[in-house]
């Protein structure tokens, strides 16, 4: 199985939100990582059939999936961002209903239903609407309703969102869990999401995908090397200015920085580990981007 | 699929108060209609005294009373009236000083009743072609029964010669009123309605806001997903683009009926089966808002006249609703969709005046379907292909035509949405 974006493009009147977006997805898991307003959004939602691309295409094995119609979206499981239920139906007639326009026969809908009430920790709480849930039983009921029908290939929009660090780190390990033998597509802004389940991460910004390639090699192709260095405090903030600082660290009298430079900022500089986030900070910015 | 949309419907609770009031729209018009019927009966403890009974008790009081009257409206029957009408108003009672004027004719009210139906009719049918005097009657003489028959198609000559009225028709569509007027066939028989009566002249108000009500209840069809953020997770499942869209049109579309025809059957059914059905025979004519008809039907004709142009007509809005709903994912303007259809061309007849050309475009809007009892007084004809044809020979059709097209038009609609 092989997805395929080609010269992918998506214009709303005067705005480029995805622009000549090209890559191939087969098995396992996927990252998308850049900042709010990247165009992530909009390149799932083109993935899920929902709106049309400007220009380009996306195939899977070689069709069209806008032309696959119904027999793409029935292999397809997509938790959008911003999703929501039925507020006065249960868990259970929710997923009963989802499972009705996934296509799936009462009996086979029945077991999938207790089987992901289940994995996702929701059996207690079946038979209550949806309307009394946290946000971490909606995120969970929505990658459950994901799942319903055994899709192949699995997207999943910023579906950490809005969970505390408890449920975040169980949603993680759910995913990896649920990556075995399908595509997973997991768009997020937080690196963590998908630092250590990713086999392979996009970076996305304006609209177009920057780099690409495993934590590892996206940390090796990084155009800037990692430097630990400690100055005194009111030296710190002329570095914050003139580097990029991943993290400051104050200790006694001085700041301990995690400065990311091609070159060393001192003589003195030590060199550190990249991380995932170094490469995140490299590639959008110290502000993330979202002020640029 | 279905069974979900309308458990989407049902679920929340402001759905389930406008089902309630809908349930208890219908038991209030079948009570109105129920007491609409009475009769009065002398009090014998005292003079003159009368004391007045409603429903059931009423009508078989009523059908007691006018069975000697029953049968064909001949002149002879007529004229028995006139003269039976005329002996009770001169009794020697009536010179009395004791009495109240006001007792006294409710008391002799108690005795006419059984002519009562007759009385009213006179009172269209023995006037000016527009006009209406209660106590005609009471003015007319045994021999004047002779002209009943020819004095309806005379009044209705005179009133199409009438300047004001010229400019509203054509020679070929006096001629076809005229053919209208002349093919009734006389006489016409009687039969007591009572029960018909009640069902045409409260439907009317259980159709208009029954109209409304399906409005808010199908106002959230295609707009929740949308208000709700199920959108995305809708469209993006196997069926969301064809079979989940198709159920949510059926789902509208059952409710309407279920509705309409639950609330219209009972609503009748009951009414029908309290008061009796009788007079179901009789042509329009023989009821005092149908003697000035062009429509040569009987009273059971106009019944499912009114069922299937009532059906028209809510199907037509709830779809139009639909649509609307689906087009702008708007609640809100769905809701008013109704509103608009039944209330602008009234406010708009009531602005514009009677002129031919506005009288024969408001005829044509949906809300007269919902109004077959006052339609079928009016004069709205239309020319199709050379032949002259009545509003209601062609408004229930061309809405039950464009309903029917509405259905594939607001599946497609929403099946092309892309969610926002």
């Amino acid at each position: 199985m092989e997805l395929r974006l080609s010269a992918l493009t998506k214009r709303f009147k005067d705005f480029t939100a995805v622009n000549g977006v090209s890559c191939a997805m087969s098995g396992g898991v996927y990252g998308l990582l850049g900042i709010n307003g990247a165009g992530k959004t909009t390149l799932m939602r083109m993935l899920c059939t929902l709106i049309p691309p400007s220009e380009g295409e996306i195939t899977l094995d070689g069709a069209d999936i806008f032309q696959m119609g119904a027999d793409y979206r029935r292999i397809l499981g997509y938790l959008p961002q911003d999703f929501g239920c039925y507020p006065d139906f249960s868990a259970e007639d929710y997923l009963r209903y989802i499972a009705s326009i996934k296509g799936l026969s009462p009996v086979v809908a029945h077991r999938r239903i207790d089987e992901l009430l289940h994995s996702v920790g929701l059996d207690s709480a079946r038979k209550k609407k949806t309307k009394t849930f946290s946000g971490g039983m909606k995120r969970r009921l929505g990658i459950a309703q994901a799942m319903l029908n055994d899709p192949h290939i699995l997207i999943l929009d910023e579906p950490t969102a809005g969970l505390d660090p408890n449920e975040r780190v169980r949603f993680r390990n759910l995913i990896s869990a649920l990556a075995q033998d399908r595509l997973v597509l997991l768009s997020t802004h937080i690196v963590s999401d998908v630092e250590y389940i990713a086999g392979e991460i996009f970076l996305m910004k304006d609209g177009e995908i920057v780099h690409s390639g495993s934590v590892r090699e996206l940390i090796a192709d990084m155009p800037e090397r990692v430097w630990l260095c400690t100055v005194p405090r009111e030296q710190a903030a002329h570095l914050e200015r003139d580097y990029k600082v991943a993290n400051v660290r104050l200790a006694g009298g001085g700041a301990q920085l995690r400065i990311l430079s091609a070159e060393p900022p001192f003589p003195n500089a030590e060199p550190a580990e990249a991380t995932l986030e170094d490469v995140f900070l490299s590639y959008f910015g110290q502000t993330g981007g979202e002020l640029e | 699929m279905t069974r979900f949309e309308l458990k989407k419907i049902f679920s929340r609770r402001i759905n389930q108060i406008v089902l309630l009031i809908i349930a208890g729209l219908t038991a209030v018009c079948i009570f109105m209609g129920l007491n609409a019927v009475s009769y009065s009966i002398p009090d014998e403890n005292a003079e003159y005294g009368v004391r007045h009974i409603s429903g059931r008790a009423a009508a078989m009081r009523l059908r007691a009373d006018a069975a000697q009257y029953e049968g064909p409206l001949t002149e002879e029957t007529l004229r028995r009236i006139i003269e039976e009408n005329a002996r009770l108003k001169s009794m020697p009672q009536a010179q009395s000083k004791d009495v109240a004027d006001i007792a006294y004719e409710n008391y002799i009210y108690c005795l006419t009743q059984g002519y009562k139906d007759i009385r009213a009719l006179c009172a269209v049918a023995c006037t000016g072609f527009q006009e209406y005097d209660y106590y005609a009657l009471d003015r007319l003489k045994p021999e004047d029964a002779d002209r009943f028959y020819t004095m309806r198609t005379q009044q209705m000559l005179e009133w199409l010669n009438l300047p004001e009225s010229a400019k509203l028709f054509t020679q070929a569509e006096r001629e076809f009123i005229k053919g209208r007027y002349e093919a009734l066939e006389i006489p016409i028989t009687y039969h007591p309605y009572m029960g018909w009566d009640a069902v045409f002249d409260k439907a009317p108000t259980l159709l208009m806001i029954m109209t409304f009500l399906l409005g808010f209840l199908l106002a959230e069809l295609f707009a929740c997903e949308s208000r709700l953020k199920t959108d995305a997770i809708f469209y993006s499942s196997c069926h969301g683009r064809k079979k989940a869209v198709w159920a949510k049109v059926k789902a509208g579309l059952i409710l309407t009926n279920v509705m309409y025809w639950g609330c219209m059957l009972v609503f009748s059914g009951v009414l029908l089966l309290i008061l009796g059905g009788s007079g179901w025979d009789c042509p329009v004519q023989v009821t005092i808002g149908g003697w000035k008809s062009l429509y040569n039907i009987t009273i059971l004709q106009k019944y499912l006249l009114l069922l299937v142009c009532g059906w028209a007509g809510i199907s037509f809005t709830a779809l139009l609703s639909m649509l609307v709903s689906a087009r702008t994912n708007s609640a809100t303007l769905s809701v008013a969709v109704p509103f608009l259809l039944i209330f602008l061309p009234q406010i708009v007849s009531g602005v514009a005046g009677s002129s031919s050309a506005v009288s024969g475009l408001l005829g044509l809007l949906p809300d007269h379907l919902l109004q077959v009892s006052v339609v079928m007084n009016t004069f709205n004809l239309y020319t199709l292909g050379g032949k002259i044809l009545a509003e209601l020979e062609i408004t229930p059709w061309l809405y039950l035509i464009i309903s029917a097209l509405l259905v594939p038009l607001v599946y497609t609609v929403y099946r092309r949405r892309n969610p926002a």
